[in-house]
């Protein structure tokens, strides 16, 4: 019997369940049929990730045009096609693949963090915005009025709220002022259209709420709740009427591209001219996220399990980049980071770094390292896809598809890295979605060579150390700085420093002299 | 001079939101290609709206948008505007009847009667028209949503889904004496047949012949080759034909069919029935039904298969 005619909203992937002879019979049953209540169906039991999967492939079905499926996962060998003289590689994926510009989002939403959608004009950034503002229980009305429209004359005032008038006259003290807050602050959907078109000091206040989740006028606080945000720019490298301050950038966490156009889908805009269709009026409303549920997502995509193994492959990828052997002597300078504060042009230092592959090291294709926040942000966004598929553990894929979106304003291309140079990379350099997932698969590439899976000597150390110090004796603690001892010798002596061991040597130093602080410890007890 | 004319209301509120009620349209229209325009349309102006314009008034902009959306999803999957008679006598001659309920609740109402005729209508062997008239009748009394939904589900079980016997009797009690007798004609058998799915005042209780079911698939039945039965415990039977396995479920008011895949046999509910051949016998009564294949007994009810015939003879007991 057909259901759900309209407004259909996916069923449940379900696994099919064992046909059950059932020999009693519910009367409400003569209820159920081919008619629904707007909004029936929507199952209580469902889990939320199902939920999820629904709402991301209503939206695909119904309200984007044209879908283009980058998000590539494979279950068992997908056909591969190549095209032009410069070989142009199209993959059929056997498996599940997705459309970056709504699954980022929708995982933005279920994670509650801050999503960058860019692309040329009238490419539906904000029409997606504005389906998570629906998703999470606002009217169209609503989210409409909520949306922060950047312009070039807006001020703090427009963006956060007014003290009320009649205070500023009246009132004797800070405290008495009353300040009428911008209703879009108490929402759990934020979008902000063309942020980089917001003049610098308003930026900054943006900066409090994005960053802080408050915002203060006058001494006051509001305090806002757990909320996805929203950005739209025509330009990510904050080209808009002003410069996009770091700080703000630097919070953004995901960063999705809106892609063009397909030009067989002219049909689809034909009717949506003719018939005046507009998809966010008519969200299912099963697909409605109540508060509740979106604070027990997040909790269940939290949960979800990274493995160990996967994990070191995540650390010896970022490992890659940060190190810089040019950026100080004493070891814990030697840093990408350290060198950029210096203000010295690069060529400068450049003969430092002679002797080593330049091609095969990772680190030198990047401008910068990845900053901690970047790293919360992988983390993150790699749970909740694994979870948007139903999974409690993160796969190497997850990972491998998530990173690119997650690094995409974080890790700046070096221009000049020979890398680019090499026949066929040029186009990486304009590329970063593909670049970034290169950089991985090298990364993983690197680590498998190395074995570092099986042989991992620092992880053997760590093991150790995290069993605690509590009861260790002097002479064990002696074995194990003899071993830290030797296997930094051991490098020392097998040639040149990368990232990877260069992060590897900087752990055994803390291990070296948490172990010797201890035995001090040890010595003046007696 | 330009022509006059007066917007009904229902046409009102489609007029406030047209882009709501487009897409509505353009998006189901693209799983459902041949949805057609103008036969919805045609649907809306000759249906929906008197039917939206005779509410009370402050109910109608949630009965248009709520019907619309219900409408639109059957006229798509050719349930209604010709698709299903029943269910389009049900949007055309009950759901007028209903008004106050259908203004109370505009949404589970018409769905609710929906689905309840659309069901009616597809089960073979049940009664529509007594169907729609005993709802008509004991519906338009009830004064509740809830109530008019009891009435349904009685009327629809009186009208031959004896499946829903148990259910509709355990809740029985919340229909009024009048609105039983609008539903049957006599209240007082209702008590008696919670033990007697039989009984009809002014029968004599004895053995007797009360129904013929299921036929050969090539008339329309069921059954590819002549039946074979197996009690399966609470008044229904079990009914295999070589390729499929089916519930059974009669009484007085009709019989249902319903598929199964693995079946659980019970030992007949009484032993004081027997068969002889082509009779089946109580005591010192005996019923001629043709030469039996198989047979089994419930607490009221014998089924007998035979072997020439791929109808099952259903016999009341006392």
């Amino acid at each position: 019997m057909p259901k759900k005619l309209y407004q259909h909203v996916s069923e449940a992937p379900t696994t099919p369940r064992p046909r059950t002879s059932r020999k009693t019979f519910d009367v409400a049953e003569l209820f159920q049929g081919p008619a629904h209540q707007p909004g029936e169906g929507g199952d209580q039991d469902l889990p939320l990730y199902e939920k999820l999967r629904q709402a991301y492939f209503w939206i695909v079905n119904h309200a984007i045009i044209s879908p283009h499926y980058d998000v590539e996962y494979t279950d068992g060998p997908s056909k591969t096609f190549e095209f032009g003289d410069l070989k142009t590689q199209v993959v059929l994926p056997s498996g599940q693949s997705y459309s970056s510009f709504v699954l980022l989002p929708l995982l933005n939403f279920a994670v509650r963090k801050r999503c960058l959608l860019v692309g040329g004009p009238g490419r539906g950034k904000t029409a997606t915005a504005v389906l998570m503002g629906i998703l999470a229980g606002y009217s169209l009305q609503q989210v409409r009025q909520a949306i922060q429209h950047g312009q070039p004359q807006m001020t703090i005032s427009d963006l956060l709220g007014n003290p009320l008038p009649a205070d500023l006259v009246n009132a004797e003290k800070m405290e008495d002022i009353r300040i009428s807050w911008r209703s879009w602050l108490s929402m759990r959907v934020k979008i902000i259209d063309e942020y980089n078109r917001i003049p610098t000091r308003t930026q900054s206040a943006l900066l409090t709420v994005l960053a802080d989740n408050y915002a203060e006028i006058l001494d006051h606080l509001y305090e806002c709740p757990p909320a996805a945000w929203y950005l739209t720019a025509n330009d990510d490298h904050g080209g808009g009427t002003y410069q996009v301050i770091e700080a703000l950038r630097d919070r953004i966490d995901v960063v999705v591209r809106a892609l063009h156009f397909n030009s067989r889908f002219y049909q689809e805009l034909l009717t949506r001219i003719e018939e005046g269709v507009s998809p966010e009026e008519v969200v299912p409303s099963q697909l409605i996220f109540s508060e509740e549920e979106m604070n027990r997502i997040y909790k269940e995509i939290q949960a979800v399990e990274l493995p160990p193994a996967l994990r070191r492959r995540l650390e010896y990828f970022s490992s890659q980049f940060e190190f810089f052997e040019g950026g100080g002597l004493q070891i814990e300078y030697k840093t990408k980071d350290n060198f950029k504060l210096s203000g010295v042009e690069k060529h400068v230092v450049a003969a430092v770094e002679s002797g080593k592959d330049r091609l095969k090291e990772l680190g030198v294709q990047t401008a910068n390292g990845l900053s901690v926040r970047a790293m919360m942000s992988v983390l993150t966004f790699v749970k909740a896809m694994a979870y948007f598929r139903g999974d409690q553990r993160v796969s190497l894929e997850d990972i491998r598809q998530i990173l690119p979106f997650c690094l995409h304003d974080k890790l700046a291309p070096e221009p000049e890295a020979p890398f680019f140079e090499v026949p066929g990379h040029e186009v990486l350099r304009v590329d970063r979605v593909s670049w970034i997932r290169r950089l991985f698969d090298l990364s993983c590439q690197d680590f498998e060579r190395m074995n570092r899976d099986r042989d991992d000597p620092v992880a053997h150390l760590e093991a150790e150390f995290s069993q605690g110090l509590d009861g260790l004796s002097e002479a064990a603690v002696n074995k194990r700085l003899v071993k830290i001892e030797g296997q930094l010798r051991q490098w020392s002596q097998a040639g040149k420093l990368y990232g990877p061991l260069y992060d590897d040597i900087l752990y055994l130093k803390y291990l070296h002299q948490r172990y010797t602080n201890y035995r001090e410890w040890l010595r003046s007890s007696r | 001079m330009a022509a006059e004319f007066t917007l009904t209301t229902f046409a009102e509120f489609l007029q406030r939101r047209p882009e709501r009620y487009n897409t509505m349209f353009a998006l189901l229209r693209r799983s459902k290609p041949k949805l057609d325009g103008e036969r919805f349309g045609a649907f809306l102006v000759r249906v929906l709206q008197p039917l939206v314009d005779a509410l009370p008034e402050e109910s109608r902009e949630r009965a248009t948008d709520e019907l619309y959306e219900i409408s639109l999803g059957l006229v798509a999957g050719d349930f209604l505007a010709g698709g299903h008679p029943l269910v389009d006598r049900c949007w055309n001659q009950l759901l007028p009847g209903l008004s106050p309920l259908v203004g109370r609740e505009p949404g589970r109402v018409a769905v609710s009667m929906t689905n309840a005729c659309y069901h009616v209508g597809q089960t073979p062997g049940t009664r529509p028209d007594a169907f729609l008239s005993r709802l008509r009748a004991a519906g338009a009394e009830a004064s509740t949503v809830d109530e008019l939904l009891l009435v349904t589900q009685a009327a629809a079980w009186l009208s031959g889904l004896s499946h829903f016997r148990e259910g509709v009797l355990a809740r029985a009690g919340g229909l009024s004496s009048f609105q039983r007798e609008l539903l049957v004609g006599s209240p007082e058998e209702w008590d008696v047949w919670k033990d007697d799915p039989w009984y009809e005042k002014g029968l004599e209780p004895k053995l007797r012949l009360v129904r013929q079911v299921g036929d050969f698939a090539g008339f329309g039945g069921l059954f590819i080759r002549p039946p074979m039965v197996e009690y399966a415990g609470d008044e229904s039977f079990w009914v295999e034909d070589g390729e499929s396995l089916w519930l059974l479920v009669t009484d007085r008011f009709g019989a249902t069919f319903h598929r199964h895949f693995e079946k659980e046999s019970r030992p007949p509910a009484r032993d004081d029935v027997s068969v002889e051949k082509s009779h089946v016998c109580l005591g010192r009564e005996r019923v001629e039904v043709g030469e039996i294949s198989s047979w089994a007994s419930g607490r009221k009810t014998v089924v007998c298969a035979l072997r020439h015939s791929h109808r099952l003879r259903v016999l009341a007991c006392p």
